[in-house]
């Protein structure tokens, strides 16, 4: 299983304690996605920010709803790792 | 939209006379289809309208009220809170290639350069000021709702008071800097209003805000304040970028275009 989290590097410079807000699921829990596709955005300090999907896989299960807010590292949601078809 | 475009150069650069939906449209466009070089668009805005941030909600009481006052309701690609446009108000949009140097991969610190560019055209209409390095956190604020209500960073305040908000989109093709610039003071009532909060929140929010003109600023030519800014960021992205030389646009820092505050 994989975690799909907003980027480390995208955190870097923020203060301690600053929460993003996860602003759109484009997936839901179930759906096959690919590497490097665009699941979720979120908004960080007055910035918007594209999620993407780290693997080919199926979303199981998502972690933070839309609206809500998140820490730096939380896991938004897990991808279970398939070979994206032929 | 009528817009006025730089001389050829690295920058696509144009000073553009549009509502904040033509500007919205040309925002996404950018964003979608990605863009060859930089590009550089100074707003200024004949007519009124609120234009949310992208968590912000455009539900059917939003758009009735704004019916109701006579304005445009729209929803801006970047986050943070609401603003008014209108001729109060003056906005620029730099949009970057990702791998484009003065895109940080940290969003704090990819504010700092255009913070930074504001403050060099600030000193070149005669107006000393510093980005903010950290943000000013109010807690369980009221007014959290409204851009220019806190301060994040790389904005810019002085007397404590806001004057230009940042904020970014970031895309797989592009990434989009947007500032809003306060020209002189806006009905902030009319924000209130449409967003559905208390009018007395105008008063606050006029008390947070320092503008252009409460500073001494002539606002009686904004084109030539809109140039001198078109022209300050252009020259910042000319320096920036080392697959050009740095003449591909008129005009650099240092001239006074407009009327200094007094």
């Amino acid at each position: 299983m994989i975690d799909l989290v907003l980027p480390a590097d995208v955190w870097e410079g923020v203060d301690a304690g600053t929460e993003a807000l996860l602003d759109k699921w484009l997936v839901r829990e179930g759906e096959r996605v690919a590497a490097g596709q665009v699941v979720a955005t979120a908004v960080l300090v007055k910035t918007t920010c594209e999620v993407i999907a780290p693997c080919a896989g199926i979303v199981e299960r998502i972690l933070v709803r839309a609206e809500d807010t998140f820490p730096r590292g939380k896991p938004l949601a897990s991808i279970r790792e398939e070979p994206a078809a032929a | 939209m009528r817009s006025r475009p730089l001389p050829d150069g690295a920058v696509d650069a144009a000073l553009c006379h549009a509502s904040a939906a033509e500007e919205q449209a040309w925002l996404a466009d950018a964003l979608r289809d990605g863009i060859a070089r930089p590009a550089i668009r100074v707003w200024i805005y004949s007519r009124t309208a609120v234009v949310l941030g992208r968590s912000g909600r455009q539900d059917a009481a939003s758009v009735a009220r704004a019916r109701a006052a006579g304005v445009e309701l729209c929803v801006r690609p970047t986050g943070g809170g609401a603003v008014l446009a209108g001729p109060w108000m003056m906005s620029a949009s730099v949009v970057l290639p990702t791998g484009h140097p003065l895109v940080e991969p940290g969003v704090a610190r990819s504010f700092a350069w255009l913070g930074s560019a504001h403050c060099d055209w600030l000193q070149r209409v005669g107006i000393t000021a510093r980005p903010a390095i950290q943000p000013v956190v109010r807690r369980d604020d009221a007014l959290a709702w409204a851009c220019f209500a806190g301060l994040s960073y790389g904005e810019i305040a002085i007397h404590d008071r806001k004057m230009i908000g940042l904020s970014q989109a970031r895309r797989r093709n592009a990434v989009l800097y947007s500032s809003g610039i306060l020209v002189s003071p806006p009905p902030w009532e009319v924000l209130c209003e449409v967003v559905g909060q208390p009018r007395e929140q105008a008063v606050t929010l006029g008390r947070r805000t320092l503008t252009y003109s409460e500073l001494g600023g002539s606002v009686a030519l904004p084109e030539a304040l809109g140039q001198s800014l078109l022209e300050t960021i252009s020259s910042i992205l000319l320096l920036r970028d080392p697959d050009h030389d740095h003449f591909g646009v008129t005009g650099t820092a240092g001239s006074n275009p407009v009327g200094s505050p007094a």
